[in-house]
């Protein structure tokens, strides 16, 4: 049963467009990865799902959505003293206990930074964060609402190395453990191969889909990167 | 001293104190102590038609605002640009617009001598207003200052959030041009708080912390101004960046 559908989507910035007329579903439970060089518009599709930027034509949820979001870019002053616990605690779903949170907020709050190990974090500041650790304290903040959908907007810089090696297996994980549908966005062509379901390659417009076996072939690549691109299909991910 | 000056300057460095947390955090620092000169000519208007230099600020200040917004929105000016510009021809108009020098020099360097019952009272009104609806609106106002991005898709209105600051910061400059001048304004909404966050190790204890900064710059203003005989605008910024030097030492 498909959770999202999405329609001949385009979205224009001053009347050039940036997604030409894609069009995908998403199974619930399933793990979506939108491919793509720089450019090609996948993270303005996510911000059309999320109604960020104004669109054309048809995104149909099955039913009214969760949609917890971890954004590519977090630009704020690191110099703010800002703990990962308030932090938490500006999620909207949480109305108006930032000043005097509950224990049961507190505690729902440590649960979620314990699914990605970050509970250490909980009183340390946000700006003393490493990339890696900072990504997972945005993913606790995602799943902290028991999202329907995540959708996971890959850093292009700045990850350490160790962070991008634990963080795929962890939101598959998460995935299966909170049953939530992931939708991915991702430059690794590994992390798709071993972690996705299914695969959407876009320039503007789709240029591929389905399973990473039948996309992930070095015409496909060809096509979407340009010549030269390789790829090597590798298993030493720990899963 | 008099009863009344001690409660307006409160009253302003308290509420300048708590949305200064914002401006220090949304990174307009400097637009803010810019911002403040733009209310020069809404002052001589008022002074021209005989009404309550406030109205004629906070008229001003809103108009600027809400100009800077909207063509921050829709054309490829950049912020500072805007700022800038609205900031010179408000001065120049201002210098225009004001008739006596003396009025002029009040303007910029703050007249709180001269306030009457009806400035006490509106002070204790807005800036009561500001305070409550600062407190009332904060973690939403941390949120959208964090990551717009974020809360737009949490749902919140960020739109509307950025309008209600943009209104509440025209209205505690007004409301502190009496006490600080449209020089000196935007330190008070600066300062406490530049000295809170180099202290602090939470958002929570930034705030209360700005907040009591707030009071004890006023009070250590006050007091320095009576006993050395000095404007009370300057006295007032001077304690504090005597307070924010200290707060630097580790």
């Amino acid at each position: 049963m498909s959770i999202l559908e999405v329609k001949d989507l385009s979205v224009f910035y001053d009347k050039t467009p940036i997604v030409n007329k894609v069009s995908f579903s998403v199974e619930k439970g399933e793990t979506l990865a939108l491919l793509g060089p720089n450019g090609a518009g996948k993270s303005t599709i996510f911000k059309a799902i999320l109604g960020l930027v104004s669109y054309k034509g048809k995104i149909t949820w099955s039913k009214k959505p969760i949609i917890g979001f971890v954004p590519q870019r977090f630009d704020f002053d690191k110099t703010v003293p800002m703990t990962v616990k308030e932090f938490m605690l500006l999620h909207s779903q949480l109305k108006m206990s930032f000043w005097l949170p509950s224990k049961e907020v507190l505690s729902d709050i440590k649960k979620a930074l314990a699914y990605v190990n970050a509970t250490k974090h909980f009183n340390r500041k946000i700006g003393e964060l490493s990339s890696g650790e900072f990504q997972r304290v945005l993913i606790a903040r995602a799943i902290f609402s028991n999202p329907d959908i995540l959708l996971f907007d890959e850093p292009t810089a700045d990850i350490d190395v160790e962070g991008e090696m634990t963080i795929y297996p962890l939101l598959k994980k998460l995935s299966k453990e909170l049953s939530f549908t992931l939708i991915l966005i991702s430059h690794d062509l590994n992390i798709v191969y071993d972690f996705a379901d299914k695969v959407i390659c876009l320039n503007k417009k789709m240029m591929c889909s389905g399973s990473p076996k039948a996309v992930l072939t070095p015409d496909q690549l060809n096509k979407l990167y340009g010549e030269g691109v390789g790829f090597y299909v590798h298993h030493d991910h720990k899963h | 001293m008099d009863f009344g000056i001690i409660t307006v300057s409160l009253i302003v460095g308290i509420s300048a104190a708590i949305l200064g947390v914002f401006i220090i955090l949304r990174r307009l620092a400097l637009v803010s102590d810019v911002l403040s000169h733009v209310a020069l000519p809404g002052m001589a208007l008022s002074l021209f038609f005989g009404v309550n230099v406030f109205f004629g600020a906070f008229a001003a200040l809103l108009l600027a605002v809400f100009g800077i917004h909207f063509l921050e929105r829709k054309s490829k000016i950049s912020f500072e640009t805007i700022v800038g510009i609205f900031f010179t021809i408000s001065l120049a108009l201002g210098i225009v617009f004001f008739e006596d020098t003396s009025e002029l020099i009040e303007g910029l360097f703050g007249s709180i001598e001269n306030i009457t019952n009806f400035d006490v009272w509106l002070t204790v009104i807005l800036g009561g207003a500001i305070i409550f609806i600062t407190l009332f609106f904060f973690r939403n106002f941390a949120h959208v200052t964090f990551s717009k991005e974020l809360a737009q898709s949490e749902g919140l209105p960020v739109k509307k959030l950025d309008f209600i600051f943009l209104v509440l910061l025209a209205c505690v400059i007004a409301l502190g041009i009496k006490v600080a001048g449209t020089l000196l304004m935007g330190a008070l909404t600066i300062l406490p708080v530049s000295i809170a966050k180099n202290i602090s190790g939470s958002l929570k204890s930034m705030t209360l912390l700005s907040v009591l900064f707030g009071i004890i710059i006023i009070l250590l203003g006050l007091l320095t101004s009576t006993l050395f005989a000095i404007p009370l605008s300057a006295a007032i910024i001077l304690s504090g960046g005597v307070l924010f030097i200290i707060s630097l030492i580790k």
